[in-house]
This record gives C-alpha cells, structure tokens and sequence, in this order.
C-alpha cells in the first residue's frame, strides 16, 4: 500500500480503511456457510482423528497405529480387497456398457434411458438393494431356486449373499451404472473426426485404439476406478442388511465400537478405523479429482 | 505405351463419382483431375457436395460409382489409413495427449519408422512451418494458428500424393487466416505436392489456387483459373457467387420479356448527370476499403441499388449527389427472368 | 459395423437384465405369499396378495417412521436451501474468487463416510451437547452435509452457467432495484437448481440409513430392518414403494436436467 495523500480530500487514514473494508467484508458473506459446514462436519471429523491419536485402554500405541494391527488390520484389508474388486469388475463392465450405448448412437432415445436408470441405480443402495437381492439370491431367493432347477445348488457352491462374493455382486448393482455415467463422456470425447485422423495418416483400427484410444480413455478409466473404489469403500448400509451387521467390514464393524456394549477404552479403536477410512478416503478421492483434472483439458 | 505416360503425370484423376445420402443426391458425375504441385479449390455453398468429393477421395466415404485413380491404381475402395493422403481438419484433430513433435510423427510412426530417422524429419519439417521451441507443448497450450500449422506439418511429414484440406482456416481469426493462407499455398508449392483445397470463402479460393471448382448441388458449375472464373462465369449461379453482381431488370420493348442483366462492380463507372448512354442515379453511400471504395447508389427509375467498384482516388462525390453511371456491358452476363441461375 | 451394433445389444440386453431382475424378485417376494420351496409352474398364480403391504403400511410402526422421515427430508430441504441459496448467489454475484473454496467444502462431505462422521458426532457432541443429539430432528444438520455435495452441484452449475453476475449488472443499470432484481433475474434461474436440489436431497434422506440407525432414531430405513423380522414380506414391499418413489424423483432430475443440455452426470460428479 503505497502512502500518497488522494488529490481532493480524504485522509489517509480513510484510504486505507475503505481498501481494508472492501477486500475483507463480502467474504463475511460466506461466513454462514462455513460455520455450518465447521461444525456439523469439521468438528466431528477433527474429533475423529483427536481420539484416534489417543491410547488404547492405557497402552503405549495410539489406537490409530493399533489399529493397523492384527485382527483389526484383517478388517481393513477385508474392506480393501472388496472395494479394489467391485470398483475392477465395475469399471470394466460400466465401460463396456458405456461403449456399447456410444456405439447404438442412431437410438436416441436409447441413450436417455439407460442414463436416467443409470442416474437412479449409481444412488441406490442401503436397505432395499440389499432386499432385492435376498429376494433374488438368498437362501430362500427366486433365482437361487430357479437356479437349483437347472442343477446349480448355490449353497452347496459356497455362495451366501451375506459373504464377500455375495455383497461384491450387491455393489455391483450402484458401482457398474456409476462408471457407465462417468465413461460417458469419456468417450463422447473420442470424437470421429480423431478417428479418422489417425486413418488417414495410415493407422489401422488396432493402432488407434493402442496410441489413441485407450492413452485418452485411461484418466477417465483410472479416475473412475478410484472413485468406484472410495464408493464402496465408505458404504454400510447395504452390507449391514445384506449380513444382518456381521459382515468384517470395516464400515460395520465400526459399529461395534460405538454401540456402547464394549470394553472401555477399547472404544478409541473405533475411532482409529473411523480416521483410517477418512484418510484412505481422502487419498481415493484426491487421486480421482486429480485424474479428472487432466481428461477435462483434454476434452477441452 | 503413350495412355500410360499420360496416366502418371497425374496425381490423381477422380472420374464420374455418384453419391447420394438416402434420397439426397450429394454429388454427380464429378470428375477432377490434378498434376503434381497443383491446387485445386472446390468452391461452393454449403451442401454443395465439396467436402463430400474430399472425405470419399479420404476414403472415409465410399461412392456408389466412379474411379479414383492414384498411381495406375484404383483406390475407391481402398480403406482409408492404406491411402497416401494427408489430411488437415477444419478443427485441426490434433491428438490431445500428444505433443507437437508426437502428434507430428505419429504418420511416420505407425508406418514403423524408427525413432532416430521419425525424429529428424519431425525437425526438418517443424521448421519448414516455423515452429521450431514448441515442439514439447501440448494441443491446448497452443494458439489456433499454431494448431493448424501443427496438422499441416503432420500431413505434410508423411510426404503424401496428395494433401487434402477441408476448410482450414474457417477457425481462425482474419488476420491469421491470411497468414495461414499464404503459408499453406508457399509450403504446397515448395514440396509441389497435389493439394485439394475445400472452402466456401470465395476470396480464400481466388488468392490461393491454380484451379477453381465451383460446386452446387452436387455438380461442378464451372472449373478454371480464378481469373476464369471470375472474368468469365459461365452461368449466374458461378456470376454471383465468385465475387459481388450487380442486378439490372431490362424490359425487351418489343416483346415486353424481361431479362436480367448481371454486371461486376467494376465494370459501372460514374460520370456526370446527362452523357450520352449513362443511367441517371443518386448516391446513397460509400464503402471506404482502402485502395478501393465501393460507391452504392440507387438507379432513379428502376429504384434498384448498385455498387460500384472504383479506386478511391477516382471517387469525387458523396452521399445524395446526382449522378449518371456509364455500364460496361461487354463483361454482362444475361438470364432469363424466372431461371435459378444453372445450366 | 453391424457385428459391432449386435455385440452392443447384447451387452445392454444383459445388463439391462441385471438392472431388472433383482427388482422383479423382490416384487415377487412382496406380493406372493409362496415360499420358494413350494413356487412350481402349478403354483405360479397363487397366493398373490396385497396383504401384507397393506398391514405394514398401515402399522403404527409404520406410520411413525415414516412420518418422522417425511418431516426430516422436508426439513433437510429447506434448510439445505435456506443456506446454500443466498450464498451460491451471493457467491457468484459478489465473491467469484470464494467459489472455488466453496466448491472444495462442498465436495468435503465425500472423503467422511457417513459411518466415520457418526463417530466423529457422537464423540465430539454427546459429551459437549448432550440435549441435542437426543432429539430426533438433530439428524436434519448432517442430512444437509451429506447431500451438499449434489445440492450444492446442483444450483452452481446453473448459476456458472448464465454469468449471474453480469445478468445483474444489466438489470441494475436498467434501473431495477434489488427486489425488483432478485424476482425477475436471479430467481427464474435458480428454478432448475432448486427443483434438482431439493429433489435429490429428499431422495438421499428418505434412503439414509447408517446415521439414522447409529443415533438410534426411527426413520423409515430403520423400520424396515425392524421389521424384516416380523414382516418380511411388509417390510419388502415398504423397500419398493421406496425404490419407486426415489426413482420417481431422480427421473423427474434427469428430465429437468436434459432439458437443459446437460446430462444428469454433471451433477453427481
């Protein structure tokens, strides 16, 4: 701030506290907003990571490394494999089902469908989808009698809905329309005219797809991964019903923490593994955003 | 012996191609035929069939019949990445995630070149468009006129039979587009490499091309020098389109028909009220371009406008003189009233 | 090109198949009182009822939760709207340089899963404010943090995208006054944005589970894991008039969005 007297009148002492005023004041107007959020979302997750820093039960650890221990450590790799398999196969099969309503262009109003239902199944979750699918593949499921029909005996295979394969299908039903909604425009990005660039300057459909295809589409495809990844990572809902809450995930297993019915002291473990999704969360989430980031200036 | 010398000297002959979208006739029996070295404009209003002629001599539309020949070859059927010609796209196609030197080499990349020799005619060429230091940006770090040079180079490194350009420069700014323009027409007759130039802006067609096809509805109206073209239009369709008409309605005295009279700006001159074969007209404005102006006036009897095209060191009057204009009609074209202006 | 399009039916043709099935099976469950055991082709038409929907939802129980969810989407609404309204238009009107950190807080609710944001409430509040966690509506704060992210979304992306503040600067120096401005310019703009909000925040609260059950308050989601044992077939069927009625309101998004050029994905993501 330079210290020059206006010509005409007004102090310093005005100048420089209009210009004080002026950059400082309108962001009170904002103010409401990030009070709210500070404290209903803020000031629980602060609290979060400050007992998770705490000891267990006196120990010497604090429960946020303890947690990353033993049993406790085979909820989180449990969580893990889950999240890292349904957010593989969703990416794959939303991908494929993203190209096939591309290529089926002409039905237009083909497209309008399947991204309105897409729209609805990518949110749906919790309690319902977990009934449907008892409906359909629990013990007393239409398809898993049908099924039986046919010779297949699900039980007898292993299969329960309330187990890892059977809650990996469950969440493909919202992880396979959420990367379909976000290849979409991915490959709306792979515009005909770059297509016919690249044959005209002597590649065939092979080498498009390997030096042009498949380099635009991997942000989009690593981007939806992650974020298919943190999806399912942070859900509950539907694995709680699904397993009636016995389920090793993380996400329930929390619960037990938190219900009152455990050991005192013991309870800073539930904080710790409520820190650690947050953290693992955050990286998902910051790695998605970031990828996202260079297929926008792509697309331009 | 001698039907297959005079085959080679072509770079291409494109004979009686037909195609038609469903019940739309996109182009008839064109037929083109170019050297090496020369450029050939296809010139017409949209829906005229040029880019169609362009994108099927691509290969990325095939035509329901006719041949292209190339080298002794027919290639009409012949996929379009098997062809040896360079394209460059109204939006530039760059590839995003390439830079300027990848995107470049990526033509002599999928023919297998190796990257030492890719490399250097990457660098021979980028010069030759002058844009040597950028070889590491990216498309969307570039301005539009570097883009363009950017798919002109990466056509061109490919040393192609012939360069095919579709609208160009309809992206860019005036300014640029000049720039570009004469650039294209310096590069293409350096290398002498057959060029098909594909445009709606007559003036871009006039200033840059050995040749002018003008086109509509998928027929080629006329095809010759610019100065063809525009000194002698064989109909009024080609008359008014290549260049500004003057409209004159003249009644036949004896037999009351009406025919219309096409004339160019710079064939009316103005001259004082009263001399002998000059029509009696009011100036209404005038257009200052520079070396030229273009003086509008309003014809007393017909209420008709016209332009005339004068050096503006010739103009001495302004707005609401009377005036008489003297008609050069040697270069007139006439049609009959009621026609739609081709032949 | 045509052995590509069959390859694409079919792909559709089966997923579509996958989106379809579960649901008929739970429609089915609903509203067949056959266990499966017995289900054959003789006995493919019997036993349909609408019994038990009707006793569930007309159960107290029921009732109760349900009505406790209706008045807390209501809630979560209007309060999203009541805060996130004026400051997105304040935002874009006055502040643009804030819309960025804005736009950050508001993508913030992703990285807490709505389980680890229990545990941060029940930490950080049942021993400073204990009084507040134990009425029913105190869930209404954390519904609106947990669907920021798309109301939020929601109303940005239609103010971006008509430069709200030179709109006002027109109207301004037209002579209108701020009433006279904030009816005619900034409010018809909004209307997307608000319906498209408000609309996928009724969704999510209706379906929230996990916040709901954790803070022990009797939604409709925790009448259905409730009475999943009593009544099965009654609490499947309160699942699918819920399905049906969250797909009713995310279709009506997905139109309101289309109309205006965009798909539904910008919103979500």
């Amino acid at each position: 701030m330079s210290i020059t007297v206006i010509k005409g009148g007004g102090t310093l002492y005005e100048r420089a506290s209009t210009s004080f005023f002026k950059r400082v004041l309108p962001w009170f107007g904002i103010l409401p907003f990030v009070i709210f959020v500070g404290i209903f979302l803020i000031w629980p997750s602060v609290s979060v990571f400050r007992s998770a820093l705490q000891s267990v039960d006196g120990a010497e650890k604090p429960a946020i490394l303890e947690a990353i221990s033993g049993q406790y450590l085979k909820s989180i790799l449990f969580s893990v494999r889950l999240s890292a398999i349904t957010a593989l196969i969703g990416m794959i099969i939303g991908t494929l089902v993203a190209l096939a309503i591309v290529s089926l262009d002409q039905m237009r109003g083909l497209r309008n469908w399947m991204v309105g239902y897409s729209a609805v199944a990518a949110n749906l979750g919790g309690i319902p989808l977990a009934f449907a699918f008892i409906a359909s593949l629990g013990m007393q499921g239409l398809y898993t009698k049908i099924l039986s029909v046919f010779g297949i005996n699900l039980s007898a295979m292993g299969f329960k809905i309330s187990d890892f394969s059977g809650i990996v299908l469950v969440y493909l039903y919202f992880q396979i329309p959420l990367m379909t909604l976000l290849m979409l425009p991915a490959i709306d990005g792979l515009k005909v005219t770059l297509r016919e660039a690249a044959a005209n300057l002597g590649a065939s459909q092979r080498q498009y797809w390997t030096n042009i295809g498949l380099p635009l589409l991997t942000p989009s495809l690593l981007g939806g991964f992650l974020l298919l990844f943190a999806n399912a990572f942070s859900a509950y809902a539907t694995a709680f019903a699904l397993s009636s809450g016995g389920t090793r995930l993380v996400s329930v297993q929390i619960r037990f923490y938190l219900q009152g019915n455990t050991i005192t002291g013991k309870s800073n473990l539930g904080y710790a593994l409520a820190a650690w999704m947050i953290i693992v969360m955050t990286l998902a989430m910051s790695g998605y955003l970031l990828l996202r980031r260079v297929s926008e200036k792509w697309q331009r | 012996m001698e039907q297959k010398m005079s085959i080679q000297k072509y770079a291409i002959r494109i004979s009686s191609i037909n195609k038609s979208f469903g019940s739309v006739t996109a182009l008839s029996d064109f037929n083109l035929e170019l050297t090496k070295g020369e450029l050939v404009t296809l010139l017409g209003p949209s829906g005229c069939g040029k880019t169609t002629a362009l994108r099927i001599v691509a290969g990325f539309e095939k035509p329901d019949s006719g041949t292209i020949e190339s080298n002794g070859l027919d290639i009409a059927n012949q996929p379009a990445h098997k062809r040896q010609m360079g394209m460059v796209f109204q939006n530039y196609s760059l590839f995003p995630h390439m830079n300027v030197s990848e995107n470049i080499g990526f033509g002599l990349k999928v023919r297998g070149i190796e990257r030492a020799e890719r490399d250097m005619h990457v660098a021979k060429v980028i010069e030759r468009v002058r844009l040597t230091g950028l070889e590491m940006r990216y498309p969307h770090q570039l301005s539009g006129g570097q883009q363009q040079r950017v798919a002109l180079a990466r056509a061109l490194v490919i040393e192609p039979q012939v360069l095919l350009l579709d609208e160009p420069l309809s992206a860019l700014d005036a300014k640029v587009r000049a720039e570009l323009r004469d650039e294209i027409r310096l590069l293409q007759s350096e290398l002498g490499v057959a060029t098909i130039f594909v445009t709606h802006d007559q003036d871009e067609a006039m200033g840059i091309s050995d040749r002018i096809c003008v086109m509509k509805d998928g027929q080629v109206q006329q095809s010759g020098s610019p100065q063809d073209v525009y000194l002698n239009p064989k109909n009024s369709f080609v008359a008014r389109f290549v260049g500004a008409m003057n409209e004159f309605q003249i009644q036949s005295p004896n037999s009351g028909t009406t025919t219309k009279m096409l004339l160019r700006p710079d064939a009316i001159s103005i001259c004082q009220r009263g001399e002998p074969n000059s029509l009696n007209a009011t100036v209404v404005g005038q257009h200052f371009g520079g070396i030229a102006t273009m003086v509008r006036l309003r014809l007393d009897d017909q209420s008709a406008t016209v332009s005339a095209h004068m050096l503006s060191r010739s103009v001495k009057v302004s707005a609401g003189e009377s005036v008489g204009i003297l008609l050069n009609t040697t270069e007139a074209i006439f049609e009959e009233v009621g026609s739609n202006g081709s032949q | 090109m045509t052995k590509r399009n069959s390859w694409a039916k079919i792909t559709l043709l089966l997923i579509g198949a996958f989106y379809a099935l579960p649901m008929l099976a739970m429609a089915r469950f609903s509203f067949q009182r056959m266990p499966v055991v017995k289900l054959g082709w003789s006995t493919l038409l019997d036993g349909w009822t609408i019994a038990p929907m009707v006793d569930a939802v007309t159960s107290a129980r029921f009732l109760q939760a349900s009505w406790l969810s209706l008045r807390l989407a209501l809630l979560t609404v209007i309060i999203s709207l009541a805060i996130l309204v004026p400051t997105t238009v304040y935002v874009h009107v006055r502040l643009i340089k804030a819309r960025a950190f804005i736009e950050f807080l508001s993508i913030l609710p992703y990285v807490v899963p709505p389980i680890a944001l229990v545990v941060g409430i029940s930490g950080a509040m049942r021993s400073t404010v204990p009084g507040f966690l134990s009425n029913p509506f105190s869930l209404t704060p954390f519904y609106v943090i947990i669907s920021l992210p798309f109301s939020f979304r929601s109303l940005d992306v239609g103010l971006s995208s008509i430069e709200l503040k030179t709109l006002v600067e027109a109207s301004r120096s037209l002579g209108a006054g701020w009433v006279r401005t904030v009816r005619s310019v900034i409010l018809p703009n909004l209307r997307v944005g608000v319906i498209n909000a408000s609309f996928l925040t009724f969704a999510v609260v209706l379906g929230e589970f996990t916040i709901a059950s954790l803070l022990l308050k009797f939604t409709l989601p925790a009448y259905m894991a409730e009475a999943q044992g009593n009544n099965p077939q009654g609490s499947f069927t309160v699942g699918l008039l819920l399905l049906v009625v969250s797909a009713s309101l995310l279709g009506v998004v997905n139109r309101v969005t289309r109309k205006r050029g965009q798909e539904v994905q910008a919103i979500f993501l």
